[in-house]
């Protein structure tokens, strides 16, 4: 199985100290894929700012460790993250104004779900899992913000867009989290209800998108 | 730009001055809701700018100990006077300076932060991280909404763990599905 990442993940393993759990989940999951972009945000970036600095130490460990693969970038990658700015910023239409709705690192990852075949992108925000999975949820949304009726999504361009990244699912940190509980990777201290209960919290408060409602329904259920 | 778009940003930093001159918060706070999601839907990083000193501004308005001051006076009366030069700027259709006089506002806005605000985190900081996750909630990704309101993607992602926003959206799948279709899917690619 392939995994392709998006920086956000990184960042709340990182940030929680459980970025150790990769190399176990690599074991039961297959390669685990990140672009030059998000190794870029994750890393580079981060350790010339002291206050993600100690993160962005820490996931380059990990780089080096080849726990992670980085797609080092190719004239086709540029091609189509090329195609899927131009299919996912011009989905949705705002008083007959197309809506940007994501930038170039999203669009990197979400091109290189098709270019790998891979199975999964890994990403905890909003939007880019919405477009994957619940494209018409996120119509909802712009909807229930915006403050016009004239909105409007292009089912065609978004037929296109589903072509270009494949048959791919979308997973979060806390499902990550609780796969690694389910398969007994974590260590003693996070098989306890309570302690595993905390352990989601904290990555639902670095924004991963999870209701307290879905964590304590899956912690009720252990 | 078209004209009409012109007149837009002219209407806007009118109505900033005369909202600012009635001391009127709620407002400023009806007219920063309209041009953030102006600035959204168009991805105009110029308006988002001009979002983040209408922010700032209703803030400080609405704190007696700031408008009371007498060094506030002087910060507002800078501000008005850069207010005014930026709608001139703006009709010479010379965007760069006009940005140049959008960033002294905000410097000014800095300044009297400094001087006369209660808190370590900066009014600025703090304008630019709400607006930004107001974006997210619009259905902006993490990073166009980071970008158009220019903080880092972590700091919006930490701030937004603390709103309701994730609690607020339909779940499609919960986590128990979700694990339960990793766990399929990896026995299947171990058979």
């Amino acid at each position: 199985m392939k995994i392709v990442f998006d920086s956000g993940v990184l960042i709340t393993f990182s940030e929680t100290c459980f970025l150790g759990l990769f190399e176990d989940l690599k074991k039961e999951l297959g390669e685990f894929i990140i672009t030059n972009s998000v190794l870029d945000e994750s890393v580079l970036r981060a350790k010339k700012i002291m206050r993600f600095k100690l993160s962005g130490i820490r996931i380059e460990e990990k780089i080096n460790f080849n726990v992670f693969n980085i797609f080092k970038g190719s004239k086709e990658l540029d091609e189509v993250t090329k195609k899927i700015l131009e299919l996912t910023n011009n989905m949705f239409y705002i008083n007959n104004r197309p809506l940007k709705i994501i930038q170039l690192g999203e669009a990197e990852c979400l091109a290189l779900l098709g270019l790998t075949n891979a199975n999964y992108l890994a990403v905890d925000e909003r939007t880019t899992r919405m477009l994957i999975e619940q494209p018409h949820g996120l119509l909802k949304i712009l909807k229930r913000k915006n403050n016009t009726n004239k909105i409007s999504f292009d089912e065609n361009k978004y037929i296109k867009f589903k072509e270009l990244i494949g048959n791919v699912n979308a997973i979060r940190s806390v499902d990550l989290l609780a796969f690694a509980y389910k398969k007994k990777l974590l260590k003693d201290l996070y098989l306890n209800k309570e302690n595993i209960k905390a352990s989601l919290y904290a990555f639902k408060f670095r924004g991963c998108s999870v209701s307290f409602e879905e964590i304590n329904e899956f912690v009720d259920n252990l | 730009m078209t004209n009409i778009d012109q007149l837009k940003y002219i209407e806007i930093i009118s109505k900033i001055i005369d909202f600012i001159k009635q001391k009127n918060s709620q407002a400023l706070h009806d007219l920063e809701s309209i041009v953030l999601e102006i600035s959204i839907n168009n991805d105009n990083k110029d308006l988002s700018e001009i979002c983040v000193i209408i922010y700032a501004l209703r803030k400080i308005i609405s704190k007696k100990h700031f408008i009371n001051s007498d060094s506030w006076k002087e910060y507002e009366f800078e501000i008005l006077q850069n207010l005014d030069i930026s709608i001139n700027v703006f009709n010479e259709l010379d965007l760069s300076k006009f940005n140049n006089v959008i960033k002294n506002i905000q410097l000014i806005i800095e300044k009297s932060d400094k001087e006369l605000g209660r808190y370590i985190s900066r009014i600025l900081d703090d304008a630019r991280i709400k607006l930004a996750s107001t974006a997210y909630a619009y259905g902006l990704s993490a990073n166009q909404a980071a970008s158009l309101f220019s903080v880092s993607k972590e700091e919006l992602m930490n701030y937004i763990g603390i709103t309701k926003m994730p609690d607020e959206d339909e779940s499609f799948k919960n986590i128990s599905q979700r694990v339960h279709l990793l766990e399929v899917m990896s026995k299947n690619d171990n058979i």
